[in-house]
């Protein structure tokens, strides 16, 4: 440890503006449903862009689990779930807003509960999918919208460099053809809830206004993959990233991508950076660890290692750019079609991971290996010896992070401090021979 | 043909689950494997390939683990995915021109897209049959039947590039005669084990029934049939009727635990159903899709509320005392569909014994547990 090194980290001004935006917009969407409006209940792999252009507000199952789980609740739904007759291995990131729903005391959730929603969407991609949101439309009597989502045959490897343009070749016209004609069956049914009818003019501007922001996002990525030293953490990186995702192609967001970028750049450009003798540069694979977000920092003095990478913004880039061809709808179903699968399915996860870890000069990668979500979980050995071919140090993490429960901090710091320690005594003696 | 020659013949057809040793034809016709339900076997048959189930273990392939595969299974796949995978880098499906996976068979997805990395990344020992998926959704829109005509098409030019021949109209018409004939001797097989004075042991019904998924369907329907005509000199069963759901079971220790302690009437798990799909009203290719895509008891159809229903209905239809609900240590999906299924049964007077998590295999212990609590719950 130097002196140096004490870590005198200065938060970015865009964290904390896309925070409070954030926080506005979510008291704005609280007025509105309280107020009646009808809104949309969809999970986090479904065309979101769609539900925006139609002018229908949605709630997406994985936040609204997150703001369940911030309000403490998540321990009394797990233990409902249990009374209800549902197993404990079962899917719970996905599934906390269900049990909410089921369990029925709407005073104990956050805005006094969810309104029956005016439709229920999600994709077919994992089996319990269907099963969660059927068990809702049955509760609410809210219609569902499932989408299709047929496998693919021939995964090319390199997805992530053909899904930009050549869109068609990589997820096959036979799957597009399918996708797209769902969405336009999404489209009639959301005309006939808000009555207004599909604007293909104003969907198209949108669409390419959401590529400019993702372009600005990848700027963002090539600088922070390239930087000599990494200038931010990722527990800011990841809110000025999700928020503006969240509200992709509208003016605030493509305006805060820039601001966001504006400030890494200026920092890279002063020679800013989280560990001023930064030796060891670690990724996170996996979902966000939102309830201890401090973890990211806990390297950072005792054994100079920051958290360089995590998904959220290279995949910005990687899986939201689709060049539109003439045909933004058809755009919209190549980015929706595999959307998961890319970060979960052999070849596409460990190739894509290994080329980031290689981008990002990673040393150590914290892998994250959900046991009783499956579909999350699928990939993660193929990964595990992807990175470790690429020369990355992989620390296995096998625990289903929405329950932090299974979360013991110190045991989890002691461990990673001791795989630090080898790669920074490694790292010290190739230095010296 | 006579019954116990042709329970001979289906109960060593099963046990042998068509392994290298006797495949005797094997050089005279390509053999394709198919892992999971809803695949459109009458096309394969219709192309000339002789078709095999590769899902259900073989007792003596069931222990020997692969090094070079096992380091990329995570302990949460399947069971059936994981032992597959491992049978396949033993080289135990190497008398196998193709494999066929059905993406409506969670397990079967996850090992085709397994084997493929392994085989893309080039640990392969020796070359592993033809891995190709049976990509087909359900609906009934004109643009997921488009999507599936489709996939009909692929599948079948991807088996003539293997050498398989071209099926005709004619030849589909006669694989649509075998397959419908089949069902009509697997729903008679249904009847039987739910009739009011039921004969069958489960066992019996699992192994004859699934003894179909190594044989041709014309042969295996005549020992079918061979087999039901003589069930009358077997005793009456006496006891509480069963049903069975939940994950798929190929185990036969879970089926002699149920036939000690009762009768079982209707087995609906994967393995107790008719495969590989519905039959009703199925003239040609097209038909065949439709109808397959409609398949009330397919997983990954549009609602598993329609799905309990079936499954309740059918509980019913076969009288059952009680249901004996039982999942695979890595479930995650029949846990969904339990509550309800449990609440559809209360409605039509039925209660469900959950027998909670079990092993692929269960051990002796295992099994005496399991049967201590199903006595316990029967009042057997
Ligand atoms: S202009 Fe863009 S951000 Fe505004 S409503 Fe239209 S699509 Fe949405
Ligand atoms: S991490 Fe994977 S499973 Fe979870 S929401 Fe994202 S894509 Fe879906």
């Amino acid at each position: 440890m130097s002196d140096s090194n004490t870590t005198d980290y200065q938060p970015l001004a865009s964290a904390r503006l896309a925070t409070e935006y954030q926080r506005d917009w979510v008291r704005g969407l609280r007025e509105q449903i309280k107020a009646g409006s009808d809104f949309a209940f969809v999970n986090a792999d479904t065309p979101h862009e769609l539900f925006h252009i139609m002018g229908l507000p949605i709630v997406t199952n994985q936040w609204w689990s997150a703001v369940l789980s911030a309000k403490q609740l998540s321990e009394y739904y797990f233990d409902h779930m249990a009374s209800l007759g549902f197993h404990d291995r079962l899917a719970k990131y996905s599934s906390l807003p269900l049990i909410a729903e089921l369990e029925g005391d709407r005073e104990r959730q956050p805005w006094g509960g969810l309104p029956s929603p005016a439709i229920l969407c999600a994709r077919q991609s994992a089996d319990d999918h269907q099963r969660i949101f059927s068990l809702w439309a049955k509760q609410t009597g809210a219609p569902l919208f499932l989408f299709s989502a047929p496998a693919v045959p021939d995964p090319e490897p390199n997805w992530w460099e053909l899904a930009r343009r050549d869109w068609e070749t990589l997820y096959g016209t036979d799957r597009l053809d399918l996708m797209e004609a769902e969405l336009y069956q999404l489209v009639q049914q959301l005309e006939r809830i808000t009555g207004r009818p599909f604007d293909a003019g104003h969907f198209a501007r949108y669409m390419d206004a959401i590529n400019r922001q993702e372009e600005i996002f990848d700027e963002v990525h090539e600088m922070l993959a390239q930087a000599p030293r990494c200038p931010i953490r990722i527990s800011e990186q990841i809110p000025n990233v999700m928020i503006p995702q969240w509200h992709r192609g509208s003016d605030w967001a493509l305006q805060h991508a820039e601001a966001f970028r504006d400030e890494v750049k200026s920092r890279i450009e002063e020679g800013v950076a989280v560990c001023p003798d930064e030796s060891i540069r670690m990724m996170w694979v996996g979902a966000g660890l939102w309830f201890d977000t401090s973890f990211y920092a806990a390297f950072e003095e005792s054994h100079s290692a920051v958290f360089a990478w995590s998904m959220y913004l290279p995949f910005a880039a990687d899986g939201y750019i689709r060049y539109d061809q003439g045909d933004p709808m058809r755009a919209l179903a190549a980015r929706v079609v595999s959307m998961n699968e890319q970060l979960h399915q052999p070849p596409w996860v460990n190739s894509w991971l290994a080329d980031q870890a290689r981008r990002y000069r990673i040393d150590v990668a914290l892998m994250l290996i959900p046991r009783h979500d499956r579909f999350s979980g699928q990939g993660s050995l193929f990964a595990k010896h992807a990175l470790e071919a690429a020369g990355v140090t992989v620390i296995e993490i096998w625990s289903d992070m929405v329950d932090r429960r299974e979360w013991d901090r110190e045991a989890m710091v002691g461990r990673v401090a001791a795989v630090l320690d080898e790669v920074k005594a490694k790292k010290d003696f190739d230095v010296v021979n | 043909m006579d019954s116990s020659n042709a329970i001979t013949q289906l109960e060593a057809a099963f046990a042998h689950k068509a392994r290298p040793a006797v495949t005797e034809e094997a050089t005279a016709r390509p053999w394709v494997g198919c892992f999971g339900n809803g695949i459109p076997e009458v096309l394969l048959a219709a192309a000339g390939c002789r078709v095999v189930d590769v899902k259900s273990v073989p007792e003596p392939e069931s222990n020997d683990r692969h090094e070079g595969i096992n380091q990329f299974i995570e302990p949460f796949l399947d069971d059936y995915t994981q032992l597959f995978l491992n049978r396949l880098a033993n080289g135990w499906l190497n008398h196998l021109t193709a494999i066929v996976f059905s993406r409506q068979d969670a397990a079967a997805l996850v090992a085709y897209q397994y084997a493929l990395e392994y085989q893309r990344q080039g640990y392969t020992e020796h070359p592993f049959p033809a891995l190709l998926l049976w990509n087909a959704e359900q609906g009934s829109t004109a643009a997921v039947l488009r999507f599936n005509q489709h996939q009909a098409d692929k599948l079948v030019s991807q088996l003539v590039s293997l050498g398989d021949r071209q099926p005709d109209d004619a030849a589909i018409a006669t694989a649509i005669e075998h397959h419908r004939s089949r069902c009509l001797a697997l729903e008679e097989l249904t009847a039987a084990q739910c009739e009011q004075r039921p004969r069958l042991t489960g066992l019996d019904a699992f192994r004859w029934r699934n003894a179909g998924r190594y044989l041709e369907a014309e042969q295996f329907q005549a020992l079918l049939r061979a087999a039901l005509s003589g069930r009358e000199s077997k005793p009456v069963r006496t006891g509480k009727r069963l049903g069975l759901v939940g994950s798929a079971t190929d185990s036969e220790a879970l089926y002699r635990v149920l036939d000690s302690v009762g009768i079982l009437v209707a087995d609906l798990q994967p393995f107790g159903r008719i495969w590989p799909g519905p039959v009703e009203g199925v003239t040609d290719s097209d038909s065949l899709l439709q109808a397959m895509a409609r398949d009330p008891f397919c997983p990954r159809g549009h609602s598993s509320i329609d799905m309990i229903n079936a499954l309740a209905d059918a509980c019913a239809e076969a009288r059952c005392d009680a249901v004996i609900a039982q999942m695979d240590q890595n479930d995650d999906t029949f846990g969904w569909d339990l509550p309800s299924l449990q609440q559809a049964l209360t409605e039509r007077g039925i209660p469900v014994i959950n027998l909670g998590f079990r092993d692929f295999r269960p051990d002796e212990s295992a099994c005496t547990q399991m049967r201590e609590h199903l006595t316990l719950e029967l009042g057997a």
